[in-house]
């Protein structure tokens, strides 16, 4: 559940390209994943011998995981477990549950019950997509094996370039360059130095300020939730109101997430999911059912120096949900839109109207009343009932 | 300005300010010395120092751009309670009773957590500042948590097995089960004690309070024949008498006194009615600087002014009037005049003089009209004499069980030490308390107490008004309430606990006599909610007294002699500590006196006149009787010949913030005529030739001799309106500006602070504290005037040093519309809001202290360190637990930033977001801050001045009203109204 690392301002992303290929080109050099396989594929010629009845080896393992990875046969014509099932942590949403999750679910079951679930499956989607797949009891304590090693190890680390890398990379031509410059002077071409020094000195400082600027805001923030909800399935495809399940929106400075028990509210019947199967759904019966709080991933967050009322906003400003979410109703994955900075809040009090003919509170103001009387100003603004005040959110 | 206001003696005597404890050059000196050592003053800073920050400032950032966020978890709620909005507080009506405060409160939860404390608005207005505090207690990280054997943790089931054994074995030898409590108001309890006592042949209740009351009750049994203490009403008196009773600050039930009292005192242009109040004490509380006139007296004399008083009441031609420069023949003379008005009260715990009032009153037609013994209070009950044949029993054997609960006597009993040796000859001793103290520690069993947030419970304050207590947060130790440990010990088959116990208390007994129609379970829902019940009952009847009776009470306690040359010393209870129950309270302990504006430590007031004979000074520490050493404060107002000293102090056994705080003076106090003596003479007094550096905040924020505090009489009042505040025209009429005025529209929020009503209980301090997450900075940070209050009470004397006129005035930020710490600010933190409230950007504000430096108030305060999860601080914000207490709408200020007073803007903003969500208009009663919410003489008002008929556009109109240094022009949103005294000539 890392970030996402923010794209990069496009100006530099020649230099970030070639940054990119040198350190893949390194990694691919330094890894090689199936290295460590090599002795075990000796083994695979041998006898085939009852393997439930004796000790799982590392090179089981190794045999279940290049199952898993569909570099042993599988059936015909049919991918991969890892082509739904992915094994390592990845950028993209995918609906299917990872091999993380499986073998978490499945570490005290036996390797029967994974044999059950994929070749005798009991939902229509599991039958639509595990169908021609003709394993092996044996492949199956072979690929659980596996699964059981990777509920202890984890999923491996996606490999990330970070912004700091780049960074530093540029810290170090510059400072090759300048050294270059001034004491050893192996470059006969002043140009090249001027060039380094300047390009890499503007994407030092525009980095900084780039970095310094978003310090604390989480734009684009898109991370995998415990539990796949999506608000497009909810709030689009099923039209739930936004404030059915956050109502306290209305009432109190959060809007909330819902309790455990108000999802049951309707998944005591609803067990089947249109994307994810019972899989997901299963997750959350299990918390119920076990007195499991989700820990749902916060998206939207606000420093602690900023006191927001969803209340004021949703009643007194008129304000659809989608004005600050975005099309929450659009997305799978939920995906922090705006930026929630200052300057976002303020831009919406400068311009946006207050009702000052609608809201009974504004009665107190009379000298407003009087402005717009007199035609001074057409319709008042949350700036001009004091809306971009310090206390009205720093206190 | 004809009268001269000092803040503090040498002020007064216009000695330049000298290099002695606790002033400014001493403490400046130091300061520089710790912050610079000798090596960082010689060494410069180079180029390549410059260089090194500047690598290292890149780097940094280029780190800091390069880390990723921390990922937070939002956890929502399994089962979502009803109840339970995130984000909103729920509100509990409930009831505290220590043994010393009563309270019927207002509890504020927020997302489960009890954060502040309000009084019911049913009963009290107010409340005090213990009551305030005591939500603190309740996440004190002394608490003990679990019961524990020896001092070695235990289950519950093991410790009620053993302790039920020992029980039945102490009834079984034939020797006394003895269940030592401080005063239960509780009526269930009181029966479940009885169930107890029952259950247990040989058993004995035997009740004690530290500050003991037991000569007042006596001497109204033998009077009267009730052993009860009478309700006082001073809201119905026109002329009030004290002697040595602080009823305004901790005598009996301040909260209510000082609304009553303030109501009866409250003067406008319409009604120039006013009570009387003349005080007779030998401190200096804050009830004698309150009152109208004041006379330091020994207390070795109250009896001989009260007989006199008495002699003259009854009709009778005394002999002289004993010398004390009061016209007592003008008071009996007042007193007869109001008599069925007035009220005389004595604080003294002197059979003899307890009984003079009471005949006083008695005369004066005061029961049934003032004084109501009918529905006696039952805020004291304990019995000293019952206390001293304890002690003897245990010593003798006699006791072969005892169960302690609600009281630490080894630490506040006169012979505590007795006390705690007498418990090595019982063979059980349980301890109920809550957090481990002196006597516990010397238990074999302590079975904790939950905090009273966390338990069931009833209260009869007084006859026929009953209080519930609901628990407002789950229990966050292992412990149990005193209730059902009792039950657990009593009867041996299993009960349904205490809950249920209560409830059918409360259907058997309440239900029926509150003469309610609703159901039981509707009533019991109903007083819930309100938190209290009263019983119609009789009215008033006016006590049979046998005044016979008076003269063999005097003839049985001889007058103690004339003290002669000898120094009399009175022990008191301070503001903050009171009996020091909860000493471990770090907001209490840095609560400053509001008269002597010391803070974490008790120390000997020695008046003027015997600080010049005795060549002591202010930190002087002396030597009383070869027993007790404490630090001497020059006390103007003390009387000549007495000294005082705080109680409560000097804890042993109690948490970290307590621990060497102070000294006990208790074992200096005697018991004299069966009762426990707080005044006595003293055998000696010596210097020791130390110093010890107290914590005063007097010396700071000086006003420099301005017309600040403005006061007039009665008379004058009814004369002029204007009476005292004449300046104030003047300087309207010189009022004029360069700038344009302030546009306000709708919402102009401003403050009158009544100088007549307030008392200086400092009520508004703790709750301003507890609200907006001030921090306690520690004895250390108050040397250098760090203190971090938001609203202080400053206090000036006016007049003779030995008896001066004491003023006390709140002060927080006065909020000017040209506020001229506004203009300095370079990076724009604070400024004017277009509601009159001056605001401050904390996460703006980069620390350059320019707005301190030019607020005329002096009312900014500074974070010099970070004052949370700082071991440095080691106080409520520096642990998890403490946490708890802190209101999540406040943020909680970083090191190096200004902070300040913001008229509780969490709370206007709460209030408008709701009406215009609700679509309505504000309500004027909807925004209260804090301290105006907790005064419990409502001397802070607070409301809108655009709005003309609010209640503070009313105040401001008054002709009473002036603001601070108005000549500067800084046009403050905070108004004072002129005190009136109520005095002859």
């Amino acid at each position: 559940m890392t970030r996402q690392p923010e794209t990069l301002p496009g100006s530099y992303r020649t230099l970030v390209l070639l940054c990119l290929f040198s350190v893949l080109c390194v990694c691919l050099v330094s890894f090689n994943p199936s290295s460590g396989l090599r002795e075990a594929d000796a083994q695979d010629a041998s006898e085939p011998e009852d393997i439930e009845a004796r000790e799982i080896t590392i090179s089981d393992i190794r045999r279940g995981e290049r199952l898993f990875q569909g570099l042993l046969p599988l059936g015909p014509d049919v991918p991969s477990c890892a082509s739904c099932h992915n094994t390592r942590q990845i950028d993209t949403f995918n609906w299917n549950p990872s091999a993380m999750e499986i073998a978490l679910l499945y570490e005290d079951r036996a390797a029967g019950d994974l044999e059950t679930v994929v070749m005798d499956p009991v939902t229509v989607r599991m039958m639509e997509v595990h169908e021609g797949y003709a394993l092996s009891e044996e492949q199956f304590v072979l690929i659980k094996a596996y699964m059981d090693h990777l509920a202890v190890e984890g999923m491996r680390e996606r490999p990330v370039i970070t912004n700091l890398l780049i960074f530093l990379l540029v810290v170090f031509l510059v400072i090759g360059a300048i050294a270059d410059l001034a004491v050893f002077r192996k470059v006969p071409y002043k140009l090249v130095h001027l060039t380094v020094i300047l390009a890499g000195g503007f994407f030092i400082l525009s980095a900084i300020v780039h970095e310094a600027v978003s310090i604390g805001r989480s734009q684009y923030y898109e991370p995998d939730q415990p539990i796949k909800f999506s608000h497009r399935v909810h709030a689009h495809d099923n039209q739930t109101d936004c404030l059915y399940c956050h109502s306290i929106a209305e009432y109190s400075h959060p809007a909330g997430i819902p309790s455990v028990s108000q999802c049951m509210n309707c998944h005591i019947i609803v067990r089947d999911g249109s994307h994810s199967g019972r899989f997901e759904i299963n997750k959350l019966v299990d918390a119920y059912e076990n007195e499991r709080p989700v820990r749902w991933i916060r998206i939207h967050t606000l420093p602690d120096h900023v006191f927001f009322s969803h209340a004021v906003h949703v009643n007194a400003g008129n304000m659809d949900c989608m004005e600050c979410h975005g099309e929450v109703e659009q997305m799978h994955r939920l995906m922090q839109v705006e930026d929630l900075s200052m300057g976002w809040c303020l831009d919406c009090h400068r311009s946006a109207g207050v009702d000052i003919e609608g809201n009974e509170f504004y009665s107190l103001y009379h000298r407003l009343q009087e402005d717009i009387h007199r035609g001074e100003l057409d319709v008042p603004t949350v700036a001009d009932a004091g809306g971009t005040k310090c206390m009205k959110c720093h206190y | 300005m004809s009268k001269k206001y000092w803040k503090s003696l040498d002020e007064h005597s216009g000695i330049p300010r000298k290099d002695y404890i606790g002033d400014f050059d001493y403490v400046n000196k130091n300061e520089i010395e710790d912050l610079l050592h000798e090596e960082s003053l010689n060494t410069r800073s180079s180029r390549r120092d410059f260089l090194k920050l500047f690598g290292y400032s890149i780097a940094a950032s280029a780190l800091a751009a390069g880390c990723e966020q921390p990922i937070h978890k939002a956890i929502p709620y399994l089962f979502q309670p009803e109840e339970v909005v995130p984000g909103r507080a729920v509100y509990y009506a409930t009831t505290c009773f220590d043994g010393d405060d009563y309270g019927s409160l207002v509890v504020k939860v927020r997302d489960g957590r009890p954060i502040k404390i309000e009084g019911n608005e049913l009963v009290e207005r107010g409340t005090s500042s213990r009551l305030q505090a005591s939500v603190l207690n309740l996440y004190d990280t002394a608490r003990q948590d679990f019961p524990a054997e020896n001092g070695n943790r235990t289950g519950w089931q093991e410790a009620d097995r053993k302790i039920t054994a020992a029980l039945d074995e102490a009834s079984a030898s034939g020797r006394k089960t003895v269940l030592l409590t401080g005063t239960v108001i509780s009526p269930s309890t009181r029966r479940l004690i009885s169930e107890f006592l029952e259950a247990r042949p040989g058993a004995e209740w035997v009740r004690y309070d530290p500050v003991s009351f037991s000569a007042m009750l006596e001497a109204h049994r033998l009077l009267s024949g009730i052993r009860a203490i009478p309700r006082m009403h001073f809201d119905r008196a026109d002329m009030i008498v004290g002697f040595g009773a602080d009823f305004l600050g901790t005598w009996l039930n301040p909260v209510a006194f000082a609304r009553q009292y303030a109501d009866r005192r409250r003067v406008s242009e319409d009604n120039t009615r006013m009570a009387r109040h003349i005080q007779f004490e030998s401190i200096l509380s804050v009830t004698g600087a309150t009152a109208d006139e004041r006379y330091p007296v020994r207390p070795s004399a109250v009896r001989e002014i009260l007989e006199y008083l008495y002699q003259r009441l009854g009709g009778n031609e005394p002999a002289s009037p004993p010398g004390t420069g009061a016209e007592l023949d003008d008071i009996a003379a007042e007193l007869l005049e109001n008599a069925g008005r007035s009220l005389v009260v004595c604080g003294y715990n002197d059979i003899a003089a307890q009984a003079l009032v009471a005949a006083i009153n008695q005369l004066l037609g005061n029961y049934g009209t003032t004084l109501d013994l009918d529905r006696p209070v039952n805020f004291r009950q304990g019995n000293d004499e019952a206390m001293e044949s304890l002690i003897e029993d245990m010593f003798r054997g006699d006791v072969a069980a005892i169960v302690i609960h609600n009281v630490n006597p080894v630490f506040d009993h006169p012979r505590g030490e007795d006390f705690g040796g007498g418990l090595a000859f019982v063979d059980l001793s349980v301890s109920l308390a809550g957090s481990a103290d002196e006597t516990s520690a010397l238990c074999k069993f302590i079975c904790p107490d939950s905090h009273y947030l966390e338990s069931w419970g009833d209260a009869e304050p007084w006859g026929g008004f009953f209080s519930l207590q609901q628990p407002a947060i789950r229990k966050l130790g292992d412990t149990r309430q005193m209730q059902e440990s009792l039950m657990a010990w009593s009867s041996g088959e299993s009960n349904s606990g205490y809950h249920e116990y209560l409830r059918s208390y409360w259907r058997q007994e309440i239900y029926p006599a509150s003469g309610s129609r609703e159901t039981f379970e509707d009533f019991w829902n109903g007083s819930l909610q309100s938190g209290i019940v009263e019983i119609p009952g009789a009215g008033q009847g006016r006590p049979s007294f046998n005044l016979q009776a008076l003269t063999g009470i005097l003839q049985q306690s001889p007058a103690a002699g004339n003290p002669g040359d000898r120094l009399e010393m009175e022990v008191y209870q301070s503001i903050a500590i009171g009996s020091g129950r909860h000493a471990n309270n770090p907001w209490l302990q840095e609560l400053p006196d509001p008269v002597s504006k010391v803070c974490w430590d008790n120390y000997l007031a020695v008046s003027p006149s015997d600080a010049a004979t005795l060549l002591l000074d202010t930190g002087d520490v002396v030597l009383l009787n070869d027993l007790v050493r404490l630090p001497v404060v020059v006390q103007p107002g003390q009387a000549p010949g007495t000294v005082s000293a705080a109680m409560g102090y000097g804890r042993l056994v109690s948490g970290m913030v307590a621990s060497g705080v102070g000294t006990n003076v208790m074992p200096l106090a005697g018991i004299c005529g069966g009762s426990t003596a707080y005044s006595f003479p003293l055998s000696s007094l010596a210097k020791t030739g130390e110093k010890h550096r107290l914590a005063l905040t007097q010396s700071h924020h000086s006003m420099e001799g301005r017309p600040i505090v403005r006061e007039t009489t009665l008379a004058e009042y009814r004369r002029n309106p204007s009476a005292g505040n004449e300046i104030r025209q003047e300087i309207l009429e010189h009022m004029y500006t360069l700038y344009d005025p302030v546009r306000l529209d709708g919402l102009h929020w401003g403050m009158s602070i009544d100088l007549n009503a307030c008392t200086g209980c400092s009520a508004c301090v703790i709750a301003c504290q507890a609200e907006n997450n001030i921090p306690v900075i520690g004895r250390e940070e108050v040397y250098r005037r760090r203190i971090m209050h938001w609203i202080r009470i400053d206090r000036y004397y006016s007049g003779d040093p030995d008896n001066p006129s004491v003023h006390f005035m709140p002060l927080p930020c006065q909020h000017c519309d040209h506020a001229p710490c506004e203009s300095v600010c370079p990076v724009a933190a604070t400024s004017q809001s277009d509601e009159g409230v001056n605001q401050m950007a904390y996460i703006r504000c980069v620390g350059t202290k320019y707005c301190i430096n030019n607020c005329p108030y002096k009312v900014r305060r500074f974070n010099w360190f970070a004052y949370t999860k700082s071991d440095n601080f080691d106080f409520n914000m520096n642990s998890e637990r403490g946490r708890l207490v802190l209101n999540p709408d406040v943020t909680v200020r970083e090191r190096g930033i200004v902070e300040k007073c913001s008229f509780c803007i969490q709370r206007i903003q709460e209030a408008k977001i709701t009406a215009k969500s609700e679509n309505r208009v504000l309500r004027e009663d909807e925004v209260i801050p804090a301290c105006a919410q907790a005064c419990p003489s409502k001397a802070i008002i607070f409301g809108n001045r655009a709005d003309g008929n609010s209640r503070v556009s009313q105040l401001f109109a008054q002709k009473r009203n002036y603001h601070l240094l108005e000549e500067l022009h800084t046009l403050p949103a905070v108004g004072y109204l002129t005190r009136v005294k109520n005095k002859k000539s």
